[in-house]
């Protein structure tokens, strides 16, 4: 084993052994994890609102509003049930669904679902009920005003009989809402009841216009067909999910390079530091040559790069299968279809190389991280710029600043990834990338002059005194 | 005799800072050379231009008869000044890690690293983190590593810096087990018993020059003998003996003086003592001091501490 195979691997063993680097594997998927479904799970877990309403007006408002709610939840439970033949089974099984819906409701929408994936059809599950509607306590017929509504509804709220109790008094286009809430911050159903009250009061204004109930159930159905349509879509016209993934997925994979060269690049850097300030340096100087160090230090940290990422590629893909097999397939298709994973596994290569290289210079001439700090300081300020502009790549991923800033070299390995999947021109793409290889060798030559230098060198230098040294390699 | 190391006329300058000037010598193969200085003489960066870390700005540097260390550099053993292992190996991995990186295969560096550790007493401690060793098993586990590929020179850099007594005589002894299995050893040190008492040769530096080159008994002759008088006579007493050069004086705690005079590089002190009995002074104890190593030290570096 040549030694720069040996100083890789004790690099990679040195922090693979330890526990800490397993947690912290499995720290950021499990933070993730919780953070995302903790909204759902405190959902799910909360129980539906026990809604009264005290009905003044005499005008059916209270049967009304029960019923909206009800046809609410069912719209809800059938747009849950197509977006889950979206992600188990993909485009095809979800328009299935839909026209199953149409026919038959959401029984017929369920068995659709069965025939694509009866495991998704028989998990699935409707979405939870935000509120039941209770009948109002007896007294609440007697009460003629809100204030003797009011009364019966502070006491049933407060003595935690109901959750809500709703007020309608008024008339015809002259309503009031009154809703009493335990919940003094966020009433859960404010919006909803709002927006239902306001639709009854609409359409009994119509109907007292002529209106008839088939014609408002027409003008209500109403909806123009909207076709989303691209002459880069895979079907040459219409745009499905297919077509938009891979620019999220690019966004992603811009993200994740970011991170992990990040990651990466900080532990070469804490290496390095640690090996400088016990002098280990000067013992590996005497052992191996600054090439075989540096690129045995930087090989070893690459290693533990793709460990993280492997472990999190496995367990995400696992995740997926499992959940989403329909959106694991089209991830597959586009991640090797259009050949996306071999540009991104390009500019994670170059992009750690270029920044590793960078990290374990400076970090020669540091014996704290105080002292890394102000060197690092200004490289990752320029370091945070890409992330700024990530995002916009996905309204507008030709737009002339990211086309430009693709072109500065430190920028291309985490711009490139998010543009590539809108298929910039091929110039880019090509020129982009040779001259970011460039720059990563002009900068791993001068790294390694750097890392010479700051290795042997001691106490403090100046910045000018520095550059000095590293244009003549002197150390000391 | 063959040299292991050969210096001619090397020298090395950091920026403004002349760190070695003009600086020729030689290391005989086999044999133990100190290379003495004070702080700062210099001694550093020759150790680290012998070993190819730093290149010399002027000057040539053979070792083992390459004309660049680093393509001998699986020959060489090296304990820097400044000692540093990875704290969370045990001693028989850095061992044969290091070892490795001379090109020793893993198996049999592992064998190497335990019977080196065995040998110093380290037996009970090769499997723990060097972070829960003491710092003077610390030490001796990272010479370990210096020498477990069995290098034909081993330089070490301020080796007993830091050690107790008896880690210094133990290393005493680990040094000359190394010479004593023919290889060559160059250490520098500012402490000259450890040289007086282990070295074949010295090599004197200062400023950046070398200040002498040869043996011990030959370093000595540098500085001169003294005449040691111990009674109740008195500094001036003293002063009008004939044939005594520069004369110190210092109080005894149970009472009188301690003076000690510097003789002529001819001088015997036969004629002061004569004439010191011939006028009856109170004499308690004297004695003729032969000169140190340290003695030479300070009269070849020109007192530079």
């Amino acid at each position: 084993m040549s030694r720069l195979l040996k100083i890789a691997r004790r690099e990679y063993l040195a922090y693979v052994r330890t526990v800490g680097f397993w947690l912290s594997i499995i720290a950021l998927p499990l933070v993730m994890g919780i953070s995302s479904s903790a909204p759902l799970m405190m959902m799910k877990s909360a129980k539906p609102e026990r809604l009264a309403i005290i009905d003044l007006t005499g005008q059916g408002f209270a049967p009304a509003i029960a019923k909206a709610m009800a046809e609410d939840q069912d719209r809800a439970t059938a747009r849950a049930l197509r977006a889950a033949a979206l992600s188990s089974a993909g485009p095809a099984a979800q328009e299935a669904v839909r026209k199953a819906q149409l026919q038959g409701g959401d029984a017929a929408g369920r068995e659709a679902l069965a025939r694509f994936n009866p495991t998704a059809a028989a998990r699935f599950k409707p979405p939870k009920v935000d509120a039941v509607v209770l009948p109002p306590p007896r007294e609440a017929q007697a009460a003629r005003t809100p204030a003797e509504a009011g009364a019966i509804a502070r006491r049933e709220v407060g003595e935690k009989r109901l959750d809500s109790v709703l007020i309608v008094s008024g008339r015809d286009t002259d309503v009031t809402l009154d809703l009493w809430s335990r919940n003094l911050a966020a009433p859960v159903l404010e919006s909803d009841l709002r927006q239902t009250v306001t639709e009854i009061m609409r359409e009994r204004a119509l109907a007292r216009a002529g209106v008839s109930q088939e014609t408002l159930n027409k003008a209500d159905a109403l909806k123009p067909a909207f076709n989303s349509l691209s002459p880069k879509a895979a079907s040459g016209a219409k745009v499905a999910l297919r077509d938009r993934l891979p620019t999220y997925v690019g966004l992603a994979a811009g993200f994740l390079l970011w991170s992990m060269v990040m990651t990466g690049a900080s532990i070469l850097l804490n290496s390095v530091i640690e090996e400088k300030s016990s002098k280990i340096l000067e013992v590996l100087l005497s052992s191996a040559s600054v090439p075989e160090i540096m690129g045995g230090k930087i090989l070893g940290v690459a290693g533990l790069t793709l460990t993280v990422m492997g472990v999190w590629a496995m367990a995400g893909w696992a995740a997926l299968i499992h959940f989403a097999p329909g959106l694991a397939g089209d991830l597959a298709a586009v991640l090797l279809g259009k050949g996306l994973v071999f540009y991104f596994g390009a500019y994670l290569v170059v992009g750690y190389l270029m920044y590793a290289a960078l990290f374990a210079g400076v970090g020669a001439f540091c014996e704290t991280q105080r002292d890394a700090q102000t060197l690092l300081g200004p490289i990752i300020l320029v370091m945070s710029i890409p992330i700024i502009f990530m995002s916009q790549a996905i309204r507008s991923p030709d737009s002339p600043i990211l086309s430009t800033l693709s072109w500065i070299p430190p920028f291309t390995p985490f711009l490139m990834p998010v543009r590539i999947a809108s298929d910039p021109p091929l110039m880019q793409v090509v020129g982009t990338t040779i001259l970011m290889a460039v720059t990563t060798v002009a900068l791993v030559a001068f790294s390694t002059r750097a890392f010479h230098v700051g290795a042997l060198a001691t106490g403090k230098i100046d910045l000018k005194t520095l550059i000095g040294r590293i244009a003549r390699k002197q150390a000391g | 005799m063959v040299n292991a190391v050969t210096l001619e006329g090397v020298s090395k300058t950091y920026d403004d800072f002349h760190a070695v000037r003009d600086v020729s010598f030689e290391v005989p193969a086999g044999r133990i050379t100190g290379f003495l200085g004070p702080n700062g003489a210099g001694k550093t960066s020759t150790l680290r231009m012998i070993l190819g870390l730093l290149p010399p700005t002027a000057g040539r540097i053979s070792v083992l008869g390459a004309d660049d260390a680093t393509k001998v550099r699986e020959r060489i053993g090296f304990l820097p000044e400044e000692r540093g292992l990875y704290k969370r190996m045990t001693p028989i991995d850095a061992i044969a890690f290091f070892a490795g990186l001379k090109g020793v295969p893993e198996a049999e560096g592992r064998k190497r690293a335990m019977a080196l550790l065995e040998a110093q007493g380290l037996g009970f401690a090769m499997k723990r983190p060097i972070k829960d060793l003491s710092k003077g098993m610390a030490q001796k586990v990272q010479l370990l590593s210096a020498l477990a590929h069995e290098p034909e020179l081993v330089v070490l850099d301020e080796p007993f810096s830091g050690l107790d007594p008896v880690n210094q005589q133990a290393l005493e002894a680990m040094i000359r087990e190394i010479a004593a299995r023919g290889a060559t050893v160059l250490f520098s040190t500012h402490v000259m018993q450890h040289a007086e008492r282990l070295c074949d040769k010295v090599v004197l530096m200062a400023r950046g020059r070398k200040v002498f080159d040869g043996d011990v008994a030959t370093a000595r002759c540098a500085a001169p003998r003294a005449l040691v008088l111990e009674g109740d006579l008195v500094a001036e007493e003293v002063a009008a003996l004939p044939g005594l050069g520069e004369i110190t004086s210092e109080p005894l705690p149970e009472g009188g003086w301690r003076h000690v005079a510097r003789l002529p590089e001819v001088g015997t002190g036969q004629d002061a003592l004569k004439a010191a009995f011939a006028r009856d002074l109170s004499l308690r104890r004297f004695e003729l001091k032969e000169p140190s190593l340290h003695d030479a030290f300070i009269v070849l570096t020109g007192g530079q501490a």
